[in-house]
């Protein structure tokens, strides 16, 4: 058996896929690829087929992950080539890494995430380096979040989910922070709910719809037995 | 200039701490300098060479001392002396300016402009500004109209940009789609990215035609028609096929709110710009928004009211064969097998293009092709009682009645290998492939079964080899195929044994829908279903053998009880049942029988032993008589009437294990008057869209009241489309169509359906519908 981990680029319009419809892209991808999955076992069997990470609806990202499985051996090349011309234009395959000894799951695995959100405000309308700092001072940052299960708000501490911010600027002239959030399944922040307290906390106007996220990386335990291929 | 000394952003906000600049005060500099670089960056994509750095910093610095009497002044001098000459000279003279003539506007104008239309921190428009410095605290007259006349001065500079630009002041400061699609519910709707799109250089290409479906995008995907005709006219060179759809409610409102045309998917294109647009017609309900469509995309929607410069508005699909209540909206339509005739349409657009001719002479030159009907080359008269008197041809080279294109071997018409693979789930989300085109049983009821004949059969490897490619090239896990009764193919038994052990093979499951059940379909369903079993379906469509017998429905209670009995055994556990009701000569007896028949069901597994849970699913729609069947001389119930018996079953169908769905009646009566209505009503359809009307074929959507209101405000009497028995002697609106079926036969059908007689399925003996004179049939009386 063979374990692969496809990293991919998601950018353009295809940003407004959803989790639940990539799944369904890569499925028939593979499908159209020619590239044999490992199918589970069981009266329901599905292909042996993972994303790291859930990407949110309208985020770009430039550092996918997905691992699959297969009984049959594969070439990198062919692996890129093929999922490559199988799948919508928007999608890059990036690289290609196999996972050389028994392991947990990448989605089990992954531990953090970055965040690049660029605001649509001058960075040096007001001093964003101090207003970071202030902002990540605070004993606990306290927002509202949507328990999946009951629909319900319920407060909830982010703070300790924040692993760093920085500010940077981009060719605009615009206010762009770099995040370093908490990533997966053991403990996971959406960048929404920084987003969403920073504005408030720096008093910036923006429209959420005027702000651009994109994810740049994923990060495994550095002990993660994967290799490029 | 790079000896130039310029401002930079980062010394703008210094300045701003430097003069205490309030948070206010800041962000309407910010407002003004995006507002004045959107507009340099606009004029500079139009021959000026602005210097949009020097508008941006200006901009943004230019009330930086409001807090002091003449901050201009205060500015200007701190920027001169800074060494900011520009800056300062546009800063100094923005309180009091007058516009340069347009050929020689600079950067001073552009800012002075920007700061005209921004109020407070957004763009607002000139009226708006000044109609708030107008009331401002110490309104005066002197004040007003000085303010009035600066109005209509700096209206009169944007009149000249707009000309000059080609747009709007106002569309250059709306939301961006990609600011649309963050705020909308399933936004892959409008995204255009989907496997297997068609990418042309739209400047490479003679003509680009816009397929439009009426409907949202998750129905319109799940049409076979659309990727059929996508795929023919994207074969050729020098055509452009892309799509449009109807945006959802929610995308709608954004799009009106920010005046954002309707466009496009493949090249976010707005339909004013293309050549063609092209709506399919597969359901009467779908009509409004054919009109709110036209209307996003800035189209005028009369044909009348269009100019040269405006699409071509075509139409095709089965409700083009009653063309009439779109006739004052739509240019042509293509009636019958479009495989042949729209690229051939769209060949001829391609030569005119060239050669320059008028739509008119355009429209003309289309008249020999057969299966298009130009409305506006007839004129109708209508006599007193308001029914057709005839209809007369402005233009000696109209066609008497135009005929329906039929393509006799649809072996040799292209069929879509490279399906686009949708990104979000549709209603049919699979692989398809057409076995074959019309049907030999004669439902009198049916105009699928009237308007495709005659039967046209695919060759079974070339169906074989459709859907090996598709699958391929789609990566679909479900393929299914394409008639108006599967089990009718002639080789069915082979080509079934063949798809399921295709798809067998590659774990992919294969529907097979309206299938007769006999032992065979069993065998088949037993190998492509296994242990999953979803509901088992048939259509006795009536309650009663005499009523089955009027329309005609070959299907006796012993095919369905012995049918039933063996899915029972075979492990079913859910039959669903489909019935119409207002079928002519309906009585209350025939509605029993449909609740018998459900009780029958249940009794059997009942007696069956085999226990364990059973469902049966009774689902009535309402009859709408249609045009070129049988019954298109028929009255329709009332919408009273449908509710009438909507209620009788709710109560006889109160059996355990039964339940019970209808359809709304009132969008049954509505539909009933397209489906056979004349271009009068073309105003109803009018108002409806005016009163905001659309996708009323969804029942969450469909507005029962406004509807109501519509039709009582109507000038002509509803009643007379859908509760009027029609005489054969009528001259109908749809008799300018010419389907090849004559209407001698659908009169002897119509008269046999009264007197409770059947006629046989035509494979066992030609009925003479007269599809024969027109083309070969291949099935007439292959059983004789």
């Amino acid at each position: 058996m063979n374990s692969y981990i496809i990293y991919f680029s998601k950018t353009g319009y295809i940003k407004y896929t959803s989790h639940l419809d990539m799944l369904r892209l890569f499925k028939r991808a593979f499908r159209r690829s020619g590239i044999e999955l490992k199918y589970s076992c069981g009266f329901n069997p599905h292909p042996k087929m993972s994303f790291g990470q859930p990407l949110s609806l309208g985020y770009e990202s430039t550092a996918e992950m997905l691992e699959f499985e297969t009984d049959k051996t594969y070439s990198r090349d062919y692996l890129v080539d093929q999922l490559e011309s199988s799948t919508p234009e928007g999608i890059k395959i990036t690289d290609i890494g196999e996972i050389t000894a028994e392991s947990r799951t990448v989605a089990a695995s992954i531990e953090s995430a970055e965040y690049i959100a660029t605001f649509p405000v001058s960075y040096y309308s007001k001093d964003f380096e101090k207003i970071v700092n202030d902002y990540l001072d605070q004993e606990e940052i306290i927002t509202e979040k949507k328990q999946k299960k009951t629909k319900q708000l319920v407060e909830t501490d982010i703070r300790s989910k924040i692993r760093s911010i920085s500010t940077n600027i981009n060719d605009d002239n615009r206010l762009v922070l770099n995040m370093l959030l908490d990533s997966g399944s053991k403990s996971n922040l959406s960048p929404e709910l920084v987003i969403k307290t920073f504005v408030d906390f720096s008093d910036i106007k923006c429209n959420r719809y005027d702000v651009e996220v994109t994810r740049n990386k994923l990060n495994l335990p550095v002990d993660f037995p994967i290799q490029r291929l | 200039m790079s000896d130039i000394k310029r401002l930079t952003e980062k010394e703008c906000y210094e300045y701003f701490k430097e003069y205490n600049t309030p948070d206010h005060v800041i962000a309407h500099c910010e407002a003004v300098s995006n507002t004045a670089v959107t507009i340099a960056k606009e004029l500079n994509k139009h021959g000026f060479n602005l210097d949009v750095e020097l508008i941006r910093y200006a901009g943004l610095i230019h009330d930086v001392a409001r807090v002091e009497d003449h901050h201009e002044i205060i500015a200007a001098d701190m920027l001169e002396k800074a060494g900011f000459h520009d800056e300062a000279a546009i800063v100094r003279v923005h309180m009091r300016y007058d516009f340069n003539e347009f050929d020689k506007l600079n950067e001073t104008d552009i800012l002075c402009l920007g700061d005209r239309v921004v109020k407070e921190d957004s763009y607002v428009g000139i009226d708006d500004r000044v109609d708030y410095l107008i009331h401002k605290k110490g309104e005066n007259p002197e004040r007003t109209e000085k303010l009035l006349e600066k109005k209509s001065e700096t209206k009169l500079f944007i009149s000249e940009i707009e000309k000059c630009i080609g747009r709007t002041l106002d569309s250059l400061f709306t939301l961006t789609l990609d600011n649309m699609l963050k705020q909308v519910e399933k936004p892959a709707r409008y995204i255009g990215e989907e496997r297997n799109i068609v990418r042309k250089d739209v400047n490479d290409v003679d003509v680009r035609f816009a397929f439009a479906f009426p409907d949202m995008y998750e129905i319109g995907m799940s049409y076979m028609g659309l990727q059929i005709l996508y795929d023919i006219v994207n074969k050729r060179d020098n055509l452009y096929c892309e799509r449009v759809f109807a945006p959802a409610p929610d995308m709608e409102q954004l799009m009106r709110d920010n005046h954002y045309p309707l466009f496009t998917l493949e090249t976010k294109t707005p339909l004013q710009n293309m050549d063609v647009l092209g709506f399919t017609l597969q359901y009467e309900m779908s009509f409004t928004n054919i009109l709110n469509m036209l209307e996003l995309a800035g189209i005028s929607m009369l044909s009348k009211d269009r100019s040269e410069s405006d699409p071509l508005i075509i139409a095709g699909g089965p409700c083009a064969f009653n063309p009439e209540p779109l006739a004052d909206f739509v240019d042509a339509f293509i009636i019958g097998d479009g495989e042949i005739t729209l690229p051939d349409m769209l060949e001829k657009l391609a030569e005119a293009k060239k050669s320059g001719i008028s739509k008119q002479e355009f429209l003309k030159s289309l008249a020999d092709i057969e299966g298009v009907y130009i409305p506006a080359f007839y004129d109708v008269v209508y006599n007193n009682n308001n029914t057709v008197k005839e209809y007369i041809k402005n233009w000696d080279g109209a066609p008497d009645v135009a005929r329906r294109a039929i393509e006799e071997d649809i072996d040799k018409l292209s069929f879509p290998v490279n399906n686009i693979v949708p990104i979000i789930e549709t209603v049919h989300d699979r692989a398809v492939v057409e076995t074959f085109r019309g049907c030999t049983r004669g439902c009198r009821f049916c105009q699928a079964g009237m308007i495709y004949r005659p039967v046209r059969e695919r060759s079974k490897k070339s169906i074989m080899d459709i859907a090996a490619q598709q699958l391929e090239n789609t990566g679909h896990d479900e393929l299914s195929i394409l008639s108006l009764s599967t089990s009718d193919y002639t080789d069915f038994e082979d080509l079934a044994v063949d798809l399921t052990k295709y798809c067998k093979d590659r774990d992919v499951s294969l529907s097979l829908p309206s299938l007769r059940l006999d032992t065979f379909s069993f065998k088949v369903l037993e190998e492509i279903q296994g242990y999953k079993k979803s509901g088992l379906t048939f259509a006795p469509e009536a309650g009663t053998q005499r009523l089955r017998d009027v329309i005609n429905k070959g299907i006796t209670e012993e095919d369905i009880y012995s049918a039933v009995e063996q899915a029972i055994e075979l492990g079913w556990r859910h039959v669903k049942l489909y019935f119409m009701i207002g079928l002519p000569t309906e009585t209350y007896e025939d509605l029993d029988g449909i609740a018998e028949i459900a009780q029958k069901v249940i009794n059997i597994h009942r007696k069956s032993g085999i226990g364990g849970r059973f469902n049966v699913t009774v689902s009535v729609s309402n009859f709408v008589p249609k045009a070129h069947t049988p019954f298109q001389w028929v009255a329709q119930d009332t919408t009273e009437q449908f509710k009438e018996k909507h209620d009788y079953l709710s109560n006889k169908l109160k059996i355990k294990g039964v339940r019970f769905n209808y359809h709304d009646d009132a969008i049954s009566t509505c539909e009933a008057i397209f489906a056979r209505g004349d271009r009068r009503c073309a105003e109803l359809l009018m108002a409806a869209h005016k009163a905001g009307c659309k996708f009323d074929g969804w029942s969450e959507y469909y507005q029962r009241d406004t509807w109501q209101k519509v039709l009582n405000e109507w000038s002509m009497d509803y009643r007379f489309y859908n509760e009027r028995q029609r005489d054969y002697s009528e001259v109908l609106p749809w008799d300018i169509i010419d389907s090849g079926i004559k209407k001698d036969f659908l009169k002897e059908e119509n008269d046999k359906a009264t007197k409770e007689m059947i006629t046989k399925d035509c494979r066992y003996g030609c009925v003479g519908c007269g599809i024969n004179s027109r083309v070969n049939c291949s099935r007439g009386g292959i059983y004789e």
